[in-house]
């Protein structure tokens, strides 16, 4: 025992030494110096010093080269002319960034005490380095979570297992957070030098697969709150699992998931994201069907399928991509693609969106998240809807901000708007997929009662944002910066509040066991903090002033004000997109019904009378409540001081993707260039001047929230008012069905191909064999055909007899001990005869004799089986009577029922075909049943007439062995003088000694095998 | 030439030759461990085989050959002329690998059972049969070892003796022998036309030839056979449910991987690139080969027998190598090869799982394989592991394979040999195929974990169900394989990449 605690601690101890091996990559960090891969530079606009793409390319190529030693195969000599330039080049900018740097310091300084108006010089001067750093931080954030999985799996604690899991998210975090200046997205000055970390495992290196991840400021962002979400979820699932069974099994994948979760995030090229990618699926599906009852098991079911598929399409897309683009790396590839048709270009994006779609639940793709959410854990929903669908959205961003666009790119053919055409029609998809998904999620979740369904909805609804806001972006080019500022804020606080919610819930099942919220009520006295925090984060979800969710919609909303305002330069008539308009409205509407539905959520489960049936509450477990405060006061604080994470993480990386920050309306609000250190946002308050903004701006910026908090009071009052808010919406309304019907299309084109390719070619080749090839084999093991020209329906049925009688005749051969238990059979048949007439008496339909004949078939079929279980059993004559009498009692019935429906004269001759059929296998079943084993035993008393088909069996028995031991002799005889007869035609010219030789080792060889054969075939 | 003269080869095939003979010897005395002795013979063969490889990687080709006959004013007759190449060497290690663990599988799988002296003499011959074709230095060698492969496979096929078996073992060598007869066809035409049959080379000088189409369509029925694809698949669903599951292991795991490798041999020795690229036969094979992953993938998901399942899907994987030889591009060539290695692992471990849920609980229907995870835990996580693997999802083996197919088949396209189209449309099978694998190796894998437990299905024998070490231990180490291979893929990429280096260079 000793021993074994000993060995546990080792590991633990192992386990934490490892932890700390990254640190030593942190201190030793001025050694690895920087590495001449050329991130994208800083943006796009037509004057920048933008690296071109050859270049980038080939400076990647150098490291890997350099790094591991390894060829590089055909690529390399395609580049191998401009190896020397690139090397002058990366000196030159090694050599300069210093200076640039240090001027661009100095110019940030005094832009600083200058006013805004300077941000477009700014903008020209900055400079970028051009380095990233290489470290393998990375790998750590990845493989620690992982690794904490195994060992607590290793380990089969159950008393520590939080406290482990705890942990090791809280390292992950702090390894991620050890990135941060590594990245150095954090300085405020106007050149900021906007390096990232680059790392490269080599995986395949001579094909060109490696795991690369590069962590840019939008990953490390990414990073650093999931590590944070997963680590407050933690805290609080230490209490929640106490209701839930195989908590290992859930802390292990849930620690996989995180693994992978920020793997993906950090992805550097395609490879390695869809890896992480389809991971995720593995380790969410585990989380999914954790409860294992019926409806997890549907839900997973559909979310695998799902997974797989949208899975699958991304990996459909990112084969054509290396093919036409001819890299894999995450990177602009508007050069590389800019010879192809245009057509191929849509088609990559597509399959892409369709990936990442997936994940995200966008429009279309959603109808995974409604059931899984609303049958796991509320802490798989909670992780899931937080962060994992956000892996989608990052996708989406990544394909469609960095992947289409022209960032870091420019391309010598392609400038200014023509580079920008593909993402901003892709872009143009986006706004009006996101407004689509975000409408439906809130009539959705405004119709639904069941608590996680209704959070689920409201994911996708928030989704429907986030890919709008992604949408604005794109679609306006390098002046897109609100668009993807709103998106990646969005992206943010939808992790802390829509955890929050989901926890909340959470609290609520832990106490009532009850998701329902029509039976829910009056719990907020019961479970103050869980209240506090729906409270909080419903009102953030809704956008409330002084909550987070009100800066990040606010900016979108003036997102798709600007595409509005935007799409008079890109439209042909110059007058704006009246589509676009009605997007902004829409949008307004769904914020409206956002803050109903979350009003009608905070309502029903906490205000109001107490519903009868709940047990009295005791507190909840204090990590639980802990870990819900931290979520309110995160929404809370981010709300108070909305400027602080968009001028510490978000401002800064705008240039990165290429986005002129400075260059709309709404430039005062968000102001990044301008670089003052304490005025980044201010949306109604200004920490500078210490006032609250009485400008024409904060009306603007209120405007719109008040309008959408206006429209969603009213549409409240009248759900409530009119009982509208216990409806649901019919599930025949749900997309769901159009999905299986797709699915069960495929299903029964396999089943179609099967029966009619497979199935006839195979038949036609055996009967081939059988009746004109093989003499001496028993014509009766090869049923034919049945009359396969009737109603289909009616096929159904016979085609079904037919292929039962083939099994069981196959099957009778073989079974030896079932005699004693055929009374069992009867049993079972009888059982699906019952079944069968309770079916027909209540549909009267034909075709539900097929299924009858279906159950028939596998009872049948199970018991025949079987023989091994009843090998041993008795053998009694009695039984075999008893037993004939309830098959010949089965067979009355069933002929009552087929007479049954004899008014329908047109279908009686197929009955007629079912009913020989079945007198036959009745007759071969029993008989084959009985010939088999201990002959001489049985008596067959009264039943004289069997004796015949008795004695035709067991003479079949006898036949078996010797009759084909016999055929396959001579049939190889044959073959055997054909080979010597072809061998001589071809072989005697050539020469005599060889042919002797030949022949006579042939010979030799083959008669050795056949007496071998023969001999052993003896049993 | 770097050929090198070696004992190896010989050794490697007269040691199974040799172990017949010692087991029969054995079998007066000690019958009860001649399944022991087989399993150990064959981890010599596979010893033997193995220690090969330094002199393989080196680039060496290694000839056993012994001329039998040599006079003047004769052509030279080499009887069993061995000659050793990359490829024949991987393929015969992982033919010997499988087999070796298989055979370990069969200590306890056919111990209690009748004739198991049979099962061992013939799973040695069948052996012999194998290595050789892959060892092979000429056509008619080749021919030769075809044949006996075949004849003595059928042994295996009809351990059974029922009724089916008898019907499988019918179908299985009716189309193994006309196969083998039409290979030797194509083989004799080749002989008269060129004058010789060596295997070394990369095209025998065919090109140009008026009867190229027959000679090429002999060689892909007869090896075609043997591997399966679609228009000649119908043995594999006869035969495989009434065959000892441990034999249907390496019969869909390693033995259609002889036909893959006459198929790779007759594309790339013998006919060789030159007289191919371009034209349409190579063409109407990649039609062929798509359309075996199409129906192989439709037909399992109608099955209800697991072993039919799985035989179904073997019918749909060698679509996959075929593919992967037909592209005629270097990086579809890797591919190919490298999911031979792959799935002769993937699938044996599914085999051999399902022959444990057999053997164990008696059940290989899948309603009646619901819940079994929770009584055999580890074996259907190396069920669930392989099944995984077979669907292509990251870090397993499979997916390596499938990336390769699907970047060699777009590689393709670049080197010139079809157009765009049908690049895309590869890709598009194979992506396609992958759901299909979801569909129907998904609900096997999830029913056996989360599935709820008929209580009809419930007997007496639910009891004692964990199987002995010795069944556990080969599917364990397959399980494994196929998660290894998946993260390090380095070892047999490396092989297949220096085997389509020798015909690309």
């Amino acid at each position: 025992m000793k021993k074994i605690v000993s060995v546990r601690l080792g590991l633990v101890l192992l386990f934490f030494l490892f932890c700390s091996l990254p640190s030593l990559d942190f201190f030793s960090l001025p050694i690895i110096t920087t590495m001449p891969y050329a991130f994208a530079s800083s943006h796009a606009s037509p004057h920048g010093e933008a690296a071109p793409h050859e270049e980038t390319a080939q400076h990647h190529e150098e490291a890997i080269q350099h790094q591991h030693h390894e060829e590089a195969g055909s690529h390399e000599e395609a580049i191998s002319h401009q190896e020397t330039v690139s090397h002058e080049e990366a000196v030159s900018h090694e050599g300069a960034s210093p200076h640039g740097e240090a001027a661009s310091h100095e110019e940030a300084d005094l832009h600083h005490e200058e006013s805004a108006v300077h941000h477009g010089e700014a903008t020209s001067q900055q400079v970028t380095s051009k380095t990233a750093h290489h470290s393998s931080l990375p790998l750590w954030v990845v493989l620690i979570p992982i690794l904490g999985a195994l060992l607590l799996f290793l380990l089969h604690e159950s008393n520590t297992q939080g406290i482990m899991v705890t942990m090791t998210c809280g390292l992950t975090l702090a390894i991620s957070l050890l990135m941060y200046s590594l990245v150095a997205c954090g300085q405020r000055t106007g050149g900021a030098s906007l390096q990232g970390i680059y790392t490269c495992l080599p995986f395949l290196p001579s094909f060109g697969l490696n795991l690369t991840f590069r962590v840019d400021p939008a990953a490390l962002v990414l990073l650093v709150f999931t590590c944070l979400v997963w680590l407050l979820v933690a805290i609080y699932s230490q209490g929640y699992l106490v209701i839930e069974n195989h908590q290992l099994r859930y802390n292990v994948a849930n620690l996989c998931c995180l693994g992978v979760t920020l793997g993906a995030f950090m992805a550097g090229d395609l490879f390695t994201l869809y890896v992480f990618f389809e991971s995720i699926l593995l380790f969410l599906y585990l989380m999914v069907i954790h409860r294992e009852d019926e409806l997890a098991l549907r839900a997973a079911k559909i979310y695998l399928y799902f997974g797989v598929f949208t899975g699958l399409m991304l990996l459909f897309g990112i084969f054509l991509f290396s093919y036409f683009a001819g890299t894999i790396e995450i990177q602009s590839a508007v050069h590389a693609l800019g010879h192809i048709h245009p057509g191929w270009k849509y088609l990559l994006a597509a399959l892409f969106l369709l990936g990442f779609g997936g994940k995200a639940g966008v429009f279309l793709e959603h109808i995974w998240m409604p059931s899984s959410y609303g049958s796991a854990p509320c802490l798989t929903a909670a992780l899931s809807s937080g962060i994992m669908i956000e892996v989608g959205a990052y996708g989406i961003f990544r394909t469609v901000c960095m992947i289409f666009a022209p960032v870091g790119a420019s391309g010598s053919h392609l400038q200014g708007a023509a580079a920008w055409a593909t993402s901003s029609h892709l872009g143009y998809v986006l706004i009006f997929l996101g407004i689509m998904t975000m409408f439906l999620g809130a009539v959705n979740a405004l119709f639904s009662t069941q608590a996680l369904r209704l959070l689920a909805y409201s994911s996708v609804s928030q989704m429907g944002y986030i890919v709008m806001g992604i949408g604005c972006a794109a679609y306006m080019g390098t002046s897109g910066a609100m668009g993807l500022a709103g998106a990646l804020y969005h992206i943010i606080n939808h992790a802390l509040f829509k955890v929050g919610l989901f926890l909340s819930i959470g609290v609520v099942y832990f106490h009532t066991k009850e998701l329902d919220i029509r039976k829910l009520g009056g719990l907020w006295k019961d479970m103050p903090v869980a209240a506090f925090t729906l409270l909080v984060s419903a009102l953030a979800i809704a956008g409330f002033p002084l909550f987070n969710g009100f800066a990040s919609k606010t900016m979108l909303h003036h997102a798709i004000l600007e595409a509005y305002q935007h799409s008079v330069h890109l439209s042909l008539t110059h007058t704006p997109d009246p589509w676009l308009r009605i997007a902004e409205i829409i949008f307004i509407i769904t914020a409206g019904g956002t803050f109903a539905y979350n009003m009608k959520l905070f309502t029903m489960v906490f205000l109001g009378p107490r519903k009868d049936g709940h047990k009295p509450v005791f507190s909840s477990p204090f990590c639980m409540n802990i870990s819900l405060m931290l979520f309110s006061a995160g929404i809370l604080l981010l709300g108070i001081f909305p400027n602080w994470l968009l001028e510490t993480f978000i401002g800064p990386m705008l240039p990165y993707f290429g986005f002129d920050a400075g260059s709309h309306a709404y430039h005062l609000i968000y102001n990044v260039h301008a670089a003052l250190p304490h005025s980044g946002l201010a949306l109604w308050f200004d920490p500078v001047k210490r006032t609250i903004l009485a400008s024409s701006e904060v009306i603007h910026n209120l405007s719109g929230g008040s309008t959408a908090i206006l429209a969603g009071g009213t549409i409240f009052v009248l759900f409530m008012g009119t009982g509208l808010n216990e409806k649901i919406i019919p599930p025949a309304w749900s997309l769901a069905r159009y999905y299986r019907k797709a699915f069960e299309g495929f299903r029964s084109l396999c089943r179609v191909t099967y029966r009619e390719v497979v199935g006839v070619a195979e038949r036609i080749i055996s009967l081939l064999m059988v009746y004109v090839w093989i003499p001496g084999i028993k014509l009766d093991l090869i049923v034919p055909e049945p009359a396969s020209n009737g109603k289909k329906g009616m096929y159904h049925v016979i085609s079904k007899a037919d292929e039962h009688y083939t099994g069981v005749v196959d099957q009778t051969g073989r079974t030896k001990g079932m005699f004693g238990h055929i009374s069992k059979a009867a049993q079972l048949y009888d059982d699906a005869i019952d079944k069968a007439k309770v079916i027909v008496a209540e549909k009267g339909l034909f075709g539900r004799i097929s299924h009858a004949e279906e159950k028939l078939s596998i009872s049948f079929d199970k018991v025949v089986e079987k023989r091994n279980i009843f090998a041993n059993a008795t053998k009694a004559d009695g039984q075999l009577d008893e037993a004939y009498d309830k098959v010949i009692f089965s067979r009355f019935f069933w002929g009552m029922l087929t007479r049954h429906r004899e008014f329908k004269v047109g279908l009686w001759r197929y009955f007629k075909l079912v009913e020989d059929q079945y007198d036959r296998f009745i007759e071969h079943a029993l008989f084959g049943l009985i010939g088999s084993e201990d002959l001489s035993k049985i008596q067959l008393g009264s039943k004289d007439f069997t004796r015949s088909w008795f004695l035709r069996m067991c003479k079949r028995a006898s036949e078996i062995h010797t009759g084909d031991v016999s055929m396959y002799i001579t049939w190889i005889a044959v073959t055997l003088t054909l080979t010597i007869a072809t061998l001589v035609g071809f072989l005697y010219i050539k020469s005599f000694f060889a042919l002797i030789i030949t022949l006579t080792t042939m010979v030799t060889f083959f008669a050795v095998v056949f007496v071998v054969i023969s001999f052993f075939l003896k049993r | 030439m770097n050929q090198i003269s070696n004992m190896l080869p010989i050794l490697a095939l007269s040691i199974p030759l040799l172990g017949i003979v010692l087991i029969l010897l054995c079998n007066k005395r000690v019958p009860q461990r001649v399944n022991l002795l087989t399993a150990f013979i064959i981890l010599l063969t596979f010893a033997t085989v193995a220690a090969m490889y330094p002199a393989i990687r080196a680039g060496k080709v290694l000839a056993g050959s012994f001329t039998v006959f040599e006079a003047e004013g004769f052509p030279v007759v080499m009887l069993f002329s061995l000659r050793v190449d990359a490829l024949g060497f991987f393929i015969a290690l992982i033919a010997t690998a499988i087999w070796m663990l298989s055979s370990f599988f069969a200590i306890e799988f056919m111990r209690k059972k009748h004739s198991q002296l049979r099962y061992d003499v013939f799973s040695l011959l069948t052996l012999v049969g194998m290595i050789g074709v892959v060892f092979s230095g000429d056509l008619f060698t080749l021919y030769v070892f075809f044949e006996l492969l075949s004849v003595a496979s059928l042994v295996l096929v009809i351990h059974e003796q029922t009724p089916a078996a008898m019907r499988g073992g019918v179908i299985y060598i009716f189309m193994g022998i006309c196969g083998g007869l039409i290979l030797l066809l194509s083989i004799l035409m080749t002989y008269s036309m060129t004058g010789s049959i060596d295997l070394a080379t990369v095209g025998l000088g065919l090109k140009g030839n008026k009867w190229l189409p027959l000679i090429f369509w002999g060689y892909v029925l007869g090896f075609g056979v043997k591997a399966g694809i679609f228009p000649l698949h119908f043995w594999m669903p006869s035969a495989y449910p009434e065959t000892p599951t441990c034999a249907v292991a390496l019969s869909s795991g390693v033995m259609i991987k002889a036909g893959a490798y006459g198929i790779t041999r007759t594309i790339y020795s013998i006919i060789g690139l030159d007289a191919l690229r371009g034209g349409v036969l190579v063409a109407i094979l990649l039609g062929m080969a798509l359309f075996s992953i199409f129906i192989g993938s439709a037909a399992a998901i109608n099955q209800k027998d697991i072993k039919k399942l799985l035989g179904y899907s073997s019918v749909s994987q060698i679509g996959y190598i075929i593919l992967g030889l037909t592209l005629l591009s270097p990086l579809g060539l890797t591919g190919g090869i490298l999911h031979m290695f792959n799935h002769a692992i993937i699938k044996a471990a599914l085999f051999l799982c399902a022959g444990i849920f057999i053997h164990q609980a008696g059940y290989r229907y899948l309603d009646e394989l619901k819940g079994i995870g929770r009584k055999m835990p580890l074996i259907t996580a190396c069920f669930t592991m392989a099944a995984l693997s077979m669907i292509g999802l990251p870090p397993f083996n499979g997916f390596i394979s499938k990336w390769f197919l699907a970047i060699g088949a777009l590689d393709a396209v670049k080197v010139g040999s079809y157009s765009l189209w049908v690049g895309i449309l590869a890709v598009g099978t194979l992506i396609v195929s992958s759901f299909m694998n979801l569909i129907y190796y998904g609900p096997i894998v999830y029913n056996a974990w989360f599935g709820t437990v008929d209580k009809a299905n419930q007997n007496e024998e639910w009891q004692d169900l964990q199987p002995a070490p010795v069944m556990m231990i080969p599917v364990l180490l397959l399980a494994l394989g196929t998660v290894v291979f998946g993260i390090f893929p380095g070892f047999p990429l490396a092989l297949a990449h220096q085997i389509s280096q020798f015909y690309f260079h």
